[in-house]
């Protein structure tokens, strides 16, 4: 059984956290509703691993692993691979980021949105969350060089995006 | 490739990688959080659980097998056929408390059922594994055993609903 003190430091884990992972689950699935269903699905799987859970390592690395299986078993889902990008990202994606990011760059977030979904994925978790490219290349199953190819691309479809 | 520090997307991609920690949940997702943790009880929590009750079904299914198959190697070619009805109950036991403690835990921590799907998947391909084992080593037809595992699992899941 888990102490008041024990649930005080997961609420404390998750008023640390959540609004980080929202943001990139929201960016990388390109819809708040799905962005708030994982980070909610994340602090419970967390919640139910919380005893096993060893001070030893960060927990914001151990919560942040634990978003990113749920995010990788979301892609696997029957029904993800048949929709098509224009169906996964909401309508107004800037405003929607804008909504727990105040004052973000809204035009970035757009063209960001509007990227295939394979091409944000890896833009996301590079760029925006500095993961480095051979860490992306295994979270999304690609090899390293196809990553790299995919953010030069998705550079060039941003620069010509936001274009004056 | 990726460190072109004159890329102006660069830069403003960079910002918004900065900007990132001011980022805040809106305090309805916590409000659901916190009732899905509290709907899970003491008992429920940590995963570990789930994989004691699945080993203890499939252990208790392989008991059932390896009992009948040990009666039936005691006993001559004529009386295995009297050894059958025996060994269709153990099977028909066993099954049913796998199926009734999955069902157990599905009912108490009924929060993400995907979750429990996923656990019960594995349980019930453990349980193919160990019927066609089984099967393999006990005189007993296969048609009958598949037979009284269908019909313990409709029985237990009847009685639960």
């Amino acid at each position: 059984m888990q102490s008041d003190a024990s649930r005080e430091r997961f609420e404390a884990l998750y008023r640390d956290q959540a609004g980080r992972l929202l943001l990139m689950l929201m960016r990388l699935t390109g819809s708040r509703e799905d962005g708030e269903d994982l980070t909610q699905e994340t602090f419970i799987r967390g919640w139910r691993a919380w005893s096993s859970f060893r001070s030893s390592s960060q927990p914001s690395t151990w919560i942040h692993t634990i978003a990113m299986r749920a995010f990788a078993d979301w892609c696997r889902a029957p029904a993800r691979r048949t929709l098509d990008d224009a169906q996964q990202i909401d309508a107004a994606f800037g405003e929607t980021i804008a909504a727990i990011l105040p004052g973000t760059d809204r035009d970035l977030e757009e063209a960001i949105g509007r990227l295939p979904s394979q091409m944000r994925h890896a833009v996301v978790l590079h760029y925006l969350e500095g993961m480095p490219v051979d860490c992306v290349a295994k979270q999304l199953g690609k090899s390293s060089g196809t990553i790299k190819a995919q953010l030069f691309t998705a550079r060039s479809r941003l620069r010509e995006a936001l274009k004056p | 490739m990726t460190n072109d520090s004159d890329d102006p997307i660069l830069e403003r991609l960079h910002r918004l990688r900065a900007m990132g920690a001011d980022a805040r949940a809106p305090e309805r997702l916590w409000n659901a959080v916190r009732a899905d943790i509290d709907r899970i009880p003491p008992s429920a929590r940590g995963g570990w659980r789930h994989g004691v009750a699945i080993a203890a079904g499939v252990l208790l299914l392989a008991g059932g097998f390896a009992a009948g198959r040990l009666s039936a190697k005691a006993g001559s070619a004529d009386s295995r056929a009297r050894l059958e009805q025996p060994a269709t109950l153990a099977v028909q036991q066993s099954s049913t408390q796998l199926v009734q403690a999955l069902d157990a835990l599905s009912a108490v921590d009924s929060v993400k059922p995907r979750v429990h799907d996923e656990h019960r998947e594995v349980a019930l391909v453990a349980l193919g594994a160990v019927i066609a084992v089984g099967s393999a080593e006990y005189p007993l037809e296969m048609e009958q055993l598949f037979a009284a595992t269908r019909h313990s699992l409709e029985r237990a899941h009847g009685g639960l609903r």
